[in-house]
């Protein structure tokens, strides 16, 4: 990690935690745990525009820091929010490397479903098996959500003017090789 | 989107479509509804509830606080928490359920209310 990457990090996780404390101020939800996921628009960014440990840094910085903000730091909402983003980040990333064509409004709409579906794997050794009920009002909240988002991913990275962070060196074995 | 995309959608969004209106209108309403209550996944509470019923039932939770439920007309709700056990009321948004399989949860507090 250079002071590029950090710096990169520090601002994107700043803005995701933010974005993620403004929408859940803004927002009731109708279901519980249902929300827009504006955050999502920085990982989705950052697995189109950066390489794989910025992703995961973001992800891990902007869980903890919107869950500081709200008040719920370690609390089992944070552990739902946090799984939810790990797995749905991962999954995003494999799907958009395994398959080079994937659109991104689909990759937006898969990455709000996993998002859900990890909740509520976590959410079992909480509570137990009650929260599947909440689970296809969830999905059905998770495609149009998912598809915001990714209209606004797209737009936002057409838009960016920084250019591909090396992208030949963009490999997460690199990442765990150190 | 592509055109299998758009078909992988449709498809997650028809099951999805399909469990939500068997969720609503396959069960029959029945007379005697049971009311079950769970806090860290134990059972606290498993009775009938009939629908002249209208009392308040006191949970005693682990941190200390009292949660109350409200039984009225075979319905069921439970009052606001504290702000520093659950800061985002989402328990009590939910308002009355009344019908079998639907269920009321507060994650902060582990608790789960439910009809059968």
């Amino acid at each position: 990690m250079n002071t590029k990457d950090i710096s990169i990090i520090a601002m994107l996780s700043v803005l995701a935690a933010l974005t993620g404390y403004i929408e859940s101020l803004l927002l009731v939800p109708i279901v519980p745990g249902a929300k827009l996921g504006f955050a999502n628009i920085i990982s989705i960014y950052a697995i189109y525009k950066l390489a794989f440990r910025h992703l995961i840094a973001i992800i891990l910085v902007r869980t903890m820091l919107t869950s500081i903000l709200l008040g719920t730091f370690l609390s089992v909402g944070y552990f739902l929010s946090f799984s939810g983003a790990v797995v749905s980040g991962l999954a995003m990333y494999l799907i958009y490397k395994k398959f080079a064509r994937v659109s991104l409004v689909f990759l937006s709409i898969i990455g709000a479903i996993l998002h859900n579906l990890a909740q509520m794997a976590v959410a079992y050794f909480f509570i137990g098996y009650a929260y599947v009920y909440f689970l296809p009002y969830l999905v059905l909240m998770a495609v149009p959500s998912g598809c915001i988002v990714g209209f606004i991913s797209q737009r936002i990275i057409q838009q960016s003017n920084m250019p591909a962070y090396e992208t030949q060196n963009d490999d997460a074995s690199k990442f765990f090789n150190g | 989107m592509r055109k299998n995309e758009v078909i992988i959608i449709m498809t997650i969004i028809a099951i999805c479509l399909t469990t939500v209106l068997l969720m609503k209108y396959g069960a029959t309403a029945p007379e005697k509804k049971v009311l079950k209550v769970t806090i860290n996944k134990e059972i606290v509470l498993e009775r009938q509830i009939t629908s002249t019923e209208n009392t308040n039932v006191d949970l005693f939770l682990p941190s200390g606080h009292t949660a109350t439920l409200v039984i009225n007309d075979g319905r069921v709700r439970i009052l606001t928490l504290p702000e520093e056990i659950c800061p985002r009321g989402i328990c009590s948004h939910t308002g009355w359920i009344k019908s079998p399989g639907e269920i009321i949860v507060c994650l902060p507090n582990r608790i789960v209310i439910s009809l059968h």
